[in-house]
């Protein structure tokens, strides 16, 4: 096996060490041997991370959008030239199949930079005339430094959502990717260097949440923090950056419903519900992971649904083959398996999966068999109700609509749901009783940058996409000339 | 005696609402009943009976004038009581039209130009315009010269370069303006409503489009105060943005040989956007309006609310005359734009008048022959009732529709009117069993009759095509006449609301716009991939219908449906805020809408460098 690779932070346009001279072992998910040693940086990191974000925004926020947009391209093109060598370190940083990298995490990333270096191109605000009074136009104006904190499931994929806009909108910032899963980021800090991105616009500072994120989110002078992750860290940083008067934009957990009415195509439900369970292995905010079927198909999907989970392939990512790597870290992977373990206590029985696979060339990763669990309350469990954010599924039946939307609203989360019906009138009078940032009626994530993308209840806090991004990046300004 | 047929196959409920209008009506009327029989003769001969019936229903008629006027009407509304005789039920049908004709006479008849009526010349004969219903005169109109065009071009080019419009209004000033113009056409809703009658459209239905209308100005008040341009931050080194300002003198037509369609409603999504979209400091736009020939009474009424408002006189003005006073206006040199809504045919003559003179901006809103497809899987009764009144014109329906519409085909002659039908073949027996039934209970009659669902179409001419397709289609032996398919009555442009099926994509009774009470049914489809081909093969693209609960039908047909206004299980509803206007030879521009500020604004682009 290869040394690990140490990675470097990116502050002021330099890769640089961290100043503690410390590094965090990150285990590559497969193998369960340290592969990356990822910058353990502390406060001081940071500082200079923000003032060098702080020193290049005057002159990139009054950089021209279609100067901005260029080199946004840019970075798009040099990301898409080394997509195979991207989708490999982000399979073996994260754990997830090379194929599900190669042909989602790596493209959308490259797409994140495209659409909003496009999309501010068209950028207008409105120009109004007073009954011969006045003239008002309306400015705006990108806010300064932002720090943006993203996850370990989708690792470049969610932090290229937060740059792109950010940068396209004229603000700086400083990024603080999972310490779990750095790899990718790191190789991004090279594509922008190489790209031309003036130094100090976007700086990286790896290392953990108690010793970046928090000074990042407690620093005086970024009043923008964007996060991505569990809602449990989302509760910290908004307590933190509340009392400052930041501008806050969550996206946290979900316990995402997944509604099968007995008129869906049921083949299209089958397939499709499948990857809305189980792709990269689960680890996904948007996964559906609360299946409700109608009662008259109930027992037929959930024999085709636990056939078909029990003939996917869970084993080494970089095999085409794959369908399940493995799951991103020891400690995640025995949080999964101990919800498997309650879901038997509260009365759940496994119809699919249910198990760690240890077998031979696995023995040291941290794969876990797609899992499938029938005969739970629909509402009052556990399993039912917290995020386990793996492959575990649990599939209840429902009798009517009403039946369905009572189970799907009745967690504290509220990202998404998914709808399945062949009546048109009944998908958009579910869809509308969905207490949910986004709904998907006979699809599943798939994604418009152009719509507000976002959480309700304990979902998280504001929207991302197209306008949404830039009203965060951005604060407009009235300016109103006597005629 | 088919009438009588007709009537007397009403259910009872719908008697008892015959009834109660024919009550409200003649409590209106009070206590003139002076030579209200003798009226009565003239709308029943219009009716199509003959004199010995007419007798038989005058004696029973005043008997129930006697009995109504005694009170009796008061306890007939919304009681269930036994169905009466038929016969009386058309006599107090009549005496209502009798009443609203009673209370109203037409007061205007006259161009107006720069805020006055325009004097007749010397020797110049008016023109009659004649009761589709009975074929008798109920105006003289006296149509303008061209030079009463120019004059009125003038005028509106005063207003706007010279007058207190153009210059100093500001933009609340002419939202407050249009909505003293909606005001005043709430408090003249009834006379508007009769006046729009007198051309053969069912008064209940003109007094929808009224509010119709009013709704329409009020939309377009709104907009006035707010007309907006567009900042741009693209570069840090210029101030760039747009101005919308008004396009200026505006022609606005409605059609001069497809009579009826452009009434007041289509006049009015014309007018009220024209006047909203103006810029405080610059200008606003001022307008000349064209009403059709055989209709334009309720326009010349709209006129006259305008004069009484704060509007300045020249910003609205209003010429008569037929296709040589309309051609002459689109020519003008003195307009801006020229805003046309009628036939396709009449529509490549306004642009090609209008690009002798120009280039000039010209707005069309043309014909259709606007497709219904209806899924195996649709709510067949609901499907069937819309079908019927997207075909023919009757009150509406369900509740379905907002209170923002035009529910009525009146009489086909519509240019959204559903006139062709497709029906997936799992239901299309049962389908046509169903339009059927309900063709047949349509209540043909006086328009000023609160409770006719159909009226006679607009004139001769109109009522000549119609029965030449008719005809036509009949000479056809592979078209199948299901009903209808013949005048009704001896007097008056009645044209019994008319099925046909089996009829093939390529047949000219489906090609070609009838703009008539003719359904033509194709033959059934198989698949809604099907359904949409043939949809598409038309000349024309101005709305097309589609039932169905069915969501991958729904949303297919949304993508592939080549029309600008898609109506999914509904039909004919046109809210004020969605732009509307067709495609292909169905014209280009948007009436409603914030679109429709498009046509009357242009914009101007500043880009201004900073230091």
């Amino acid at each position: 096996m290869a040394a690990p690779q140490t990675l470097t932070n990116l502050i002021d346009g330099k890769l640089v060490p961290p100043t503690t001279g410390r590094y965090i072992d990150s285990p590559n998910p497969a193998a369960g041997a340290t592969h990356v040693l990822v910058p353990d940086s502390a406060a001081a990191d940071v500082d200079a991370a923000v003032a060098a974000a702080a020193a290049a925004f005057p002159s990139w926020s009054a950089t021209p959008r279609s100067r901005r947009s260029a080199l946004m391209l840019r970075i798009a093109d040099l990301l898409e030239q080394r997509i195979e060598a991207f989708a490999a370190a982000e399979s073996r940083d994260q754990g997830k199949p090379v194929k599900l990298a190669r042909s989602m995490d790596i493209p959308r990333a490259i797409h994140n930079f495209r659409f909003f270096a496009t999309a501010i191109l068209h950028q207008e605000e409105s120009v109004t005339e007073l009954d011969g009074v006045a003239f008002s136009f309306v400015h705006r104006t990108p806010v300064g430094v932002a720090g943006l904190i993203s996850p370990w499931n989708l690792p470049l994929y969610l932090l290229t959502w937060k740059i792109a806009p950010c940068i396209a909108a004229g603000c700086t910032c400083v990024c603080k990717p999972s310490e779990i899963t750095s790899l990718t980021a790191w190789m991004l800090c090279e594509v922008m260097i190489e790209a031309g991105l003036p130094a100090g616009v976007v700086n990286m500072v790896f290392g953990t949440g108690p010793a970046v994120g928090s000074p990042l989110v407690a620093h005086k002078d970024v009043p923008l923090i964007s996060f991505t992750g569990g809602t449990a860290t989302g509760e910290i940083i908004s307590k933190t950056a509340a009392p400052l008067h930041k501008k806050l934009s969550l996206e946290l957990g979900g316990k995402n419903a997944n509604i099968i009415f007995a008129d869906a195509d049921f083949e299209d439900a089958v397939t499709t519900s499948l990857r809305s369970s189980f792709q990269n292995q689960g680890e996904i905010c948007l996964c559906g992971s609360r299946i409700f079927v109608q009662e008259e198909i109930y027992e037929r999907f959930v024999e085709e649904f636990s056939r078909r989970a029990d003939a996917l392939v869970v084993g080494d990512p970089t095999d085409p083959a794959t369908d399940l790597g493995a799951l991103v870290s020891k400690e995640h992977m025995e949080k999964v398996l101990s919800y498997i373990e309650i879901a038997k206590q509260e009365g759940g029985r496994i119809v699919a999966g249910g198990h760690r696979v240890v077998d031979g060339a696995f023995a040291n990763g941290y794969f876990v068999r797609p899992t499938v669990i029938v005969g739970l309350h629909p509402t009052d469990c556990r399993v039912q109700r917290e995020e386990i954010f793996g492959p575990v599924v649990t599939v209840t039946p429902f009798k009517t609509d009403a039946d369905a939307i009572a189970f799907a609203n009745s967690t504290k989360y509220g990202l998404s749901a998914s709808v399945w019906t062949q009546n048109g009138q009944r998908a958009q009078r579910v869809a509308r009783q969905m207490h949910v940032g986004t709904v998907w009626v006979n699809c599943w994530m798939v994604r418009d940058l152009g719509m507000p993308f976002g959480g309700v209840k304990q979902s998280g806090l504001g929207r991302e996409g197209r306008h949404h991004s830039m009203d965060f990046f951005c604060e407009e300004k009235a300016i109103c000339c006597r005629l | 005696m088919a009438e009588l047929k007709d009537i007397s196959s009403l259910d009872t409920e719908s008697t008892d609402n015959l009834q109660e209008s024919a009550g409200r009506a003649l409590e209106s009327l009070g206590t003139k009943t002076d030579g209200l029989l003798a009226k009565l003769d003239a709308i029943l001969v219009g009716a199509g009976m003959t004199q010995a019936e007419l007798d038989a229903l005058a004696e029973a008629a005043g008997d129930d004038l006697d009995a109504l006027e005694d009170g009796e009407a008061d306890g007939g509304v919304g009681e269930a009581g036994p169905a009466r005789d038929p016969s009386t039920l058309i006599m107090t049908a009549g005496a209502s039209a009798a009443a609203a004709a009673a209370r109203f006479a037409v007061r205007f008849n006259r161009p107006l130009v720069n805020g006055a009526w325009v004097q007749p010349r010397a020797g110049a004969t008016p023109v009659q315009l004649v009761c589709p219903a009975t074929g008798e005169g109920v105006a003289a109109v006296h149509v303008c010269s061209t030079s009463d065009i120019d004059d009125a071009v003038a005028a509106a080019r005063a207003a706007l370069d010279a007058g207190p419009w153009g210059s100093s209004w500001t933009g609340a000033q002419r939202r407050q303006a249009l909505h003293e113009i909606a005001n005043g056409m709430a408090q003249n809703r009834d006379e508007l409503s009769w006046l729009e009658s007198l051309a053969g459209k069912p008064i209940s239905q003109a007094a929808e489009d009224i509010d119709a209308s009013i709704e329409c100005v009020r939309h377009f008040a709104g907009f006035a105060d707010r007309i907006q341009g567009k900042y741009f931050a693209a570069h840090p080194g210029f101030e760039s943005f747009t101005v919308r300002e008004p396009v200026g003198v505006c022609g606005l037509i409605t059609s001069f040989n497809y009579p009826l369609q452009c009434r007041i409603v289509l006049t009015v999504w014309k007018v009220a956007p024209a006047l909203a979209a103006g810029n405080a400091s610059v200008a606003a736009n001022t307008v000349v309006v064209k009403p059709a020939h055989q209709t334009p009474l309720s326009t010349l009424m709209l006129a006259h609310i305008v004069s009484q408002t704060s509007v300045p006189r020249g910003v609205l003005n209003v010429v008569l005359g037929g296709a040589e006073i309309g051609q002459h206006l689109a020519a003008h040199p003195g307009l801006d734009m020229v805003s046309f809504t009628g036939s396709t045919k009449v529509g490549r003559l306004i642009a090609a008048a209008n690009a002798a003179v120009g280039p000039r901006r010209c707005t069309l809103e043309l014909g259709g022959k606007n497709p219904i497809i209806v899924c195996a899987d649709a709510d067949l009764d609901k499907a069937a009732d819309s079908v019927v009144n997207a075909a023919f014109g009757e009150k509406r329906v369900h509740g379905l529709v907002s209170k923002n519409l035009i529910v009525s085909a009146n009489m086909g002659q519509n240019c959204c009117a559903g006139s062709r039908l497709l029906l997936h073949r799992s239901i299309h027996d049962a389908f046509m069993d169903k339009i059927k039934a309900r063709a047949a209970r349509l209540v043909l009659g006086h328009p000023q009759d609160p409770a006719t669902e159909m009226g006679p179409v607009v004139d001769q001419t109109q009522f000549d095509n119609i029965m030449a397709r008719i005809n036509e289609a009949k000479r056809d032996p592979s078209i199948r006449l299901v009903t209808g398919g013949e005048r009704r009555g001896t007097t008056g442009y009645f044209v019994q609301p008319t099925i046909f099926a089996d009829v093939d994509d390529a047949a000219p009774l489906a090609v070609h716009e009838v703009f008539g009470p003719v359904l033509a049914v194709l033959k059934p489809f198989d698949s809604i991939e099907e359904a949409v081909r043939r949809a598409n093969s038309s000349v024309y693209g101005l709305a097309a219908g589609l039932w169905t609960n069915n969501l991958r039908s729904s949303q297919y047909a949304t993508k592939h449906l080549r029309a600008g206004m898609i109506w999914i299980n509904n039909y004919n509803d046109t809210p004020v805020y969605m732009p509307f206007g067709g495609l292909k030879q169905s014209g280009y521009g948007k009436d409603l809408g914030e679109e429709a500020l498009d046509g009357f604004t242009v914009l101007k682009s500043v880009h201004s460098a900073r230091e």
